[in-house]
């Protein structure tokens, strides 16, 4: 069927929708072929930038924020010091590995570094005499020599210093060992014979000079001792490096030991093998000794300090907040746009002074019950860096601890099958033990106690304008 | 449909096919009311300054339910509307720029029946953003910062329609449909933290609601001579419900839509040579009732003009070349008294491919140079509309 068409209005059919005989349809242009440009326009149409408004008026809203700080017994309470986490045989300082030092700063404090040396080699790869390679087990030590690594930027000398070495004579623990005991563990406790790691049987004394720029201290060593300190079959072998100049410190930062041998299967021949380190450790005295009130972070052992927070649930003040968005008023987790405590540094005990940064974190404690053994949960804080320098003799530094999504999990509701936050909060150093040197704090008696900064933004509701 | 034509309708739907509720970048006039009405009109309709009813020829469009009686064979069409342009505000200035998909659609005549139809289009658009900057005390010190808030999101219609004629002088249509659509609207107060205490994380509030409600337009053509066209189209709306996301505080808020009327008329002056005129009316008072602020103003009148020539020949084809003025009252504005837009624009459209007078596959392309002005916003914009139609068998 034709449709006809109203030759005075071409436009317009005279008959309702009706099927149309179509001849084949002259095309100019495929369809798809004209969507290319239709897309291309879409495209470079469809890059977008919002009209935004700068300055005016049209920001519907107008939020009040404001900033609250709460003293110590308003926001926290039950403060604690725990010490002695950490093995000093994982002592990781910059470097350091331990310490040396004779009646050092105000504390006077004596530290001494032990050492335990792995048995010696089994066997070299030599020519023998008929120039063929062998493995000889068979050798004769001929003696050797130890060399100490000191951290020029970490000792603390007036001059030239003596470096004693000596054997050790009882047995010992790295993991346990202390001042006046060789071994402290659970079931076995084994004192020094004196204090200090004491009797020794004196090895040698070297004189350490900073001033001549060397950072080694080496020691000649004879076969017998090579014997002593490689026998794996002595509980008692080891070397006790001590200072014998007073008001020195000295950082180690490695030790090592060579010994030389003659090979069976070519006795002309000497060779310089290098025996493996097993343990090394450091003991000191006198320990610092903390106040009641006191808040220490860091030193090895490491001390951590210990609180349970009460934020205020609702609040009545300040004047401006209550003229902003009427008291009282109950506080939203979301209304939290920064939670800080604020700690002001105190001089560090005598000889404990930091002497390089240590890195503070917060961390919730889990189980405050099973205090000092309690789990801890996991951090909610980068960590604040804190500088020697903010240790000084006066301290009075104020630092910043950020806590803030500690403080929006204490004012939420836990979700369904997940334990309500932890209210009790643990301050200690990232790693542990971090320094032998701590970073101490104000604490809630002193002239600046620690007070919790919240930073308020409270939200106008904003409907459809 | 051959297969090259389904081809080409998948890419016309994919080019189209983000939706119109994915409309973008358009107005700081938007951020007053319920936002800125785009208009579900092709590129003819553009080019012509009309709101839609009264044009010749067959068109797919929610604002002229009559106009689809006139179509003969099934029928896709897409519209895309890329929009460049600068704004200023007092001392904000900028550059506006996005892209809308007023509509796309799709019908399908019925011998004897009628024409059914489908058809996706934008109805409000609420993407707009501002910035004030402000002082805090934190740590005791001044501390400055920016407080930001977005609005993102806009109404969407969809309908489905039917038309035929009854006589051979009089078409009818009906579309019924539903609104659909979601905005959300973000607040952001950041703290220069060069100069704040550490820590300070911005602080962020956001809010969303859904929008639903029905609608139904009938309409109308008319010819009462074969020169001479005139449509109408009253569209009926219930209420907008705007439903409020999980995390956004309030119940449900119901904006009473206005009625709209639409009014056109064409009128052959020669065989080649055609004119037109529409008007459009809509008070959008009863909207301030549920408003946190008086943003509506009130009655709003619509008016627009054109004129198309069958235009030269090219390489076989008519090229018509349509030039036309459109004005039209804004319902919403950013804190002005008279929200008005107003454009110039001109189009031509190339029939791709046709059977006698029947185009098969047309491109329209309209390019309008407008100005929204809304006391101290004035907005000035290019505005391309593309409208692709591929009809077969």
């Amino acid at each position: 069927m034709t449709e006809d068409r109203d030759a005075t209005n071409p436009r317009r059919p005279t008959k309702g929708a009706e099927t149309v005989d179509s001849p084949h349809p002259r095309r100019v242009m495929s369809p798809h072929r004209a969507m290319f440009p239709v897309l291309v326009l879409g495209v470079l149409g469809c890059q977008n930038e919002t009209p935004t408004d700068f300055g005016g008026d049209l920001v519907p809203t107008t939020p009040t924020t404001v900033e609250i700080d709460f003293d110590y017994q308003d926001f926290a309470t039950g403060l604690a010091l725990y010490g002695g986490y950490g093995n000093k045989n994982a002592f990781r300082f910059g470097g350091v590995l331990s310490y040396v030092a004779h009646d050092f700063e105000a504390a006077a404090l004596n530290a001494r570094t032990l050492i335990r040396f792995g048995g010696p080699p089994r066997g070299v790869v030599v020519q023998d005499t008929t120039g063929a390679t062998v493995t000889d087990s068979t050798l004769t030590f001929l003696g050797g020599s130890m060399l100490v690594i000191v951290d020029t930027l970490q000792s603390t000398v007036s001059g030239a210093t003596e470096i004693e070495f000596a054997s050790l004579r009882t047995r010992w623990s790295s993991t346990s060992a202390g001042w006046t005991l060789a071994i402290d563990s659970v079931g076995e406790s084994v004192p020094w014979g004196g204090p200090g790691a004491d009797p020794a049987d004196p090895v040698a004394v070297v004189t350490w000079d900073p001033a001549q720029a060397l950072d080694t201290i080496r020691v000649t060593i004879d076969s017998a001792t090579v014997a002593r300190w490689t026998d794996t079959t002595d509980l008692t072998r080891g070397v006790r490096l001590s200072s014998g100049t007073s008001g020195s410190l000295v950082a180690v930062r490695g030790v090592a030991l060579s010994v030389r041998a003659r090979p069976a299967s070519n006795p002309d021949t000497v060779v310089a093998v290098a025996v493996g380190l097993e343990d090394q450790t450091f003991i000191y005295d006198p320990q610092p000794q903390p106040r009641p009130g006191d808040i220490w972070v860091g030193g090895a052992p490491a001390w951590r300090t210990v609180f349970t927070m009460s934020v205020p649930e609702t609040l009545d003040g300040p004047p401006e907040l209550c003229a902003a968005v009427g008291c009282p008023l109950t506080l939203d987790p979301d209304f939290v746009t920064s939670a800080t405590i604020l700690l002001n540094t105190a001089p560090s005990p005598g000889s404990f002074q930091p002497t390089d940064t240590i890195t503070m974190i917060a961390l919730p404690v889990l189980a405050p019950e099973r205090l000092p053994k309690s789990p801890l949960g996991a951090g909610f804080t980068d960590g604040v860096r804190l500088l020697p320098s903010y240790f000084g003799a006066t301290g009075g530094i104020e630092l910043r601890l950020p806590i803030t999504e500690h403080v929006k999990a204490l004012l939420s509701e836990p979700a369904d099958g997940e334990a309500a936050t932890s209210p009790t909060i643990a301050l200690l150093a990232l790693s542990e033990p971090s320094s032998l040197g701590l970073a101490a704090f104000a604490g809630p008696d002193g002239d600046t106690p620690p007070r919790l900064r919240l930073v308020l933004t409270i939200p106008q509701t904003v409907g459809l304008r | 449909m051959t297969p090259t034509r389904c081809v080409c309708v998948l890419l016309t739907v994919a080019a189209g096919g983000f939706g119109p509720a994915a409309a973008t970048a358009q107005s700081l006039v938007g951020s007053g009311g319920l936002g800125v009405p785009i208009e579900s009109v092709d590129s003819r309709a553009r080019a012509l300054g009309a709101a839609g009813p009264g044009l010749f020829g067959a068109t797919l469009s929610q604002n002229d339910p009559g106009g689809m009686a006139d179509i003969v064979l099934p029928m896709i069409t897409a519209t895309m509307q890329p929009t460049w342009g600068d704004y200023s505000r007092g001392a904000a200035s900028g550059d506006l720029r996005g892209t809308r998909f007023p509509v796309v659609g799709i019908a399908y005549p019925f011998p004897g029946i009628g024409v059914f139809s489908a058809s996706y289009g934008a109805f409000l658009d609420q993407r707009w953003a501002a910035e004030r900057p402000g002082t805090f005390t934190i740590g005791g010190l001044p501390v400055a910062g920016t407080d930001r808030f977005e609005s993102d999101g806009g109404v969407a219609q969809m309908h489905l329609g039917f038309a035929r004629r009854i006589t051979e002088t009089v078409g009818v249509g009906v579309t019924v449909g539903r609104y659909t659509g979601r905005v959300d609207r973000s607040f952001t107060r950041t703290f220069d933290t060069a100069s704040a205490s550490s820590g300070v994380a911005p602080f962020e509030d956001a809010d969303s609601w859904t929008y639903g409600g029905g609608h139904l337009t009938v309409g109308a053509v008319f010819d009462p001579i074969p020169q001479v066209r005139v449509g109408a189209s009253l569209g009926w709306s219930g209420d907008l419900e705007a439903d409020p996301g999980p995390d956004t505080e309030g119940g449900t808020l119901s904006f009473a839509l206005p009625s709209v009327l639409r009014l056109g008329a064409s009128g052959a002056l020669t065989t080649r040579l055609m004119a037109t005129v529409g008007i459009q009316l809509a008070d959008w008072s009863n909207v301030d009732a549920v408003l946190d602020t008086t943003s509506s103003a009130g009655q709003t009148l619509g008016f627009g003009a054109g004129m198309e020539w069958g235009g030269p020949q090219f390489l076989g084809r008519s090229l018509p070349v349509r030039i036309g003025y459109r004005r039209l009252e804004l319902p919403f504005g950013s804190g002005g008294p008279d929200p008005v837009e107003s454009s110039l624009s001109a189009g031509l459209g190339f029939n791709l491919a046709q059977v006698e007078e029947f185009p098969l596959a047309a491109l329209d392309f309209t390019l309008e140079r407008g100005t929204r002005t809304d006391d101290p916003l004035e907005e000035k914009f290019w505005r391309a509309t593309l409208t692709l139609k591929v009809s077969g068998r």
